[in-house]
């Protein structure tokens, strides 16, 4: 794969911080790499491993996970478990062969439109740094 | 050893401690299988040694009533534990007959499950019964096996688990003999999301596959069932094994060892933005 590669990026973003934080990003008309598909959560505790792993089978080559910075949960601590469990999704997913560049968790909140830009820029070329589609997409599995 | 289990289990039963004892018998053919008893006159028939591989915790009734007592190694043992953890038995229900396990062969050959083992007595018993020549020991065992996935690049371990869990012909038998899998309804019986595809293809089996082993993170205790109940030879237990130790290194927790402990996910402490890095981008 050249350096043409366009990844497909899930954005999993948090209601209460990151999806506000990404629409101040574009009113504000903040530059940004726009592979990424937002998809709306009420939390960063809402993330169960089925997101992620659903998103890689059906053809995600990263998936991006915003959420309130700590202390700042609007459940108080959504984000505190989500990152327990952020960490071990992504240990098996790297075991089984996702490369660690394909799977963040970032804690942006509303206000910080240019953190978003600059986060998700940084994600984005991570992930097009790897120069291959992810190995878990279904159609790469079945072809 | 034999007699004294025997003595123990057929006392429990005589004067009504237990209402059921679950252990090992013997067959015509000689192979060893799990056994439940009920009376104290069927003690003498109990067995132990090699064969007796089962863990014996999967022959417990969750929500059950009785009070059953309970053959347990160390593998066994642990598994007690984390179902007291987890809050699926209270101590009470059950008695503990603990074995000082002398690991288990079979022709000869230890049972991959007993080359894997970290302890060989249960962490909770009412008795422990003595090994001739073996002391109770914690050890840290190799893992070659998850070093040996970790020592290739992405694009082969994907194509290597994809290779063996295409074999899977999805039985559950893993799911179903596995002691910490207790859900009343599996994830791979939902359909409204249905997340895991009933039909067996590469992308079905590969999540089935994935969220056991999530599911299984920081609860399983090592004891190697799902590998030995496999029909088609599929590696699971190096998932678990791998998942395990990145729980202890993450929380300093082993799962089955420490009634009193929290399991992993269900608490957090504030200050673990470690957990995010290497590999955050920030
Ligand atoms: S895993 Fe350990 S405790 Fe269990 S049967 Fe083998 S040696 Fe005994
Ligand atoms: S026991 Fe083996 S074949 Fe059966 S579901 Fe588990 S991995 Fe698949």
């Amino acid at each position: 794969m050249s350096s043409d590669y366009d990844p497909t990026i899930v954005g999993l973003l948090c209601n209460w911080c990151t999806y506000a934080g990404a629409d101040l990003a574009g009113t504000t008309r903040i530059k940004h790499p726009q592979n990424m598909r937002a998809i709306r959560i009420p939390c960063s505790g809402r993330v169960s491993p089925h997101f992620l792993f659903t998103s890689f089978f059906q053809g995600a080559d990263g998936v991006f996970i915003g959420g309130c910075h700590p202390a700042d949960c609007h459940y108080t601590n959504g984000n505190y478990y989500a990152r327990r469990r952020f960490a071990l999704m992504k240990s098996l997913l790297d075991f089984v062969g996702v490369e660690p560049e394909r799977m963040a968790l970032e804690w942006v909140s509303a206000s910080e439109g240019d953190r978003f830009a600059e986060v998700v820029t940084k994600f984005t070329e991570g992930v097009k740094g790897l120069r291959r589609p992810s190995a878990l997409k279904r159609d790469g599995l079945e072809s | 050893m034999i007699d004294s289990i025997r003595e123990t289990a057929g006392r429990w039963l005589g004067d009504g401690t237990i209402d059921a004892f679950v252990g090992f018998r013997r067959r015509e053919d000689g192979s060893v299988v799990p056994t439940r008893i009920r009376k104290a006159a069927d003690a003498r028939r109990l067995v132990f040694g090699d064969g007796c591989v089962h863990n014996l915790m999967s022959y417990v009734d969750l929500g059950g009533e009785e009070k059953i007592g309970l053959l347990l190694k160390g593998c066994d043992g642990r598994a007690l534990v984390q179902l007291m953890i987890e809050g699926e038995i209270e101590r009470e229900r059950v008695k503990v007959l603990g074995v000082v396990c002398p690991g288990l062969s079979s022709d000869g050959v230890l049972e991959p499950k007993c080359e894997a083992c970290r302890v060989n007595a249960p962490p909770v018993y009412d008795e422990l019964v003595a090994t001739d020549g073996v002391e109770p020991w914690e050890r840290e065992p190799s893992l070659d096996d998850v070093a040996a996935i970790e020592s290739k690049p992405h694009p082969d371990r994907a194509a290597h688990f994809a290779s063996e869990f295409d074999r899977c012909v999805r039985c559950y038998a893993c799911r179903d003999v596995c002691p910490l899998c207790y859900c009343e309804e599996c994830v791979t019986e939902k359909a409204r999301p249905q997340w895991v595809e009933e039909t067996i293809k590469p992308s079905s089996n590969f999540y089935w596959h994935l969220i056991r082993a999530y599911h299984l993170a920081g609860r399983c205790v090592e004891c190697g069932e799902c590998d030995r109940s496999c029909p088609v030879g599929v590696p699971l237990k190096v998932l678990n094994r791998k998942m395990a130790r990145e729980v202890e290194s993450m929380f300093g927790y082993v799962p089955g060892v420490d009634p009193e402990a929290t399991p992993v996910l269900l608490e957090f402490k504030e200050d673990e933005e470690h957990l995010l890095c290497p590999g955050g981008v920030t």
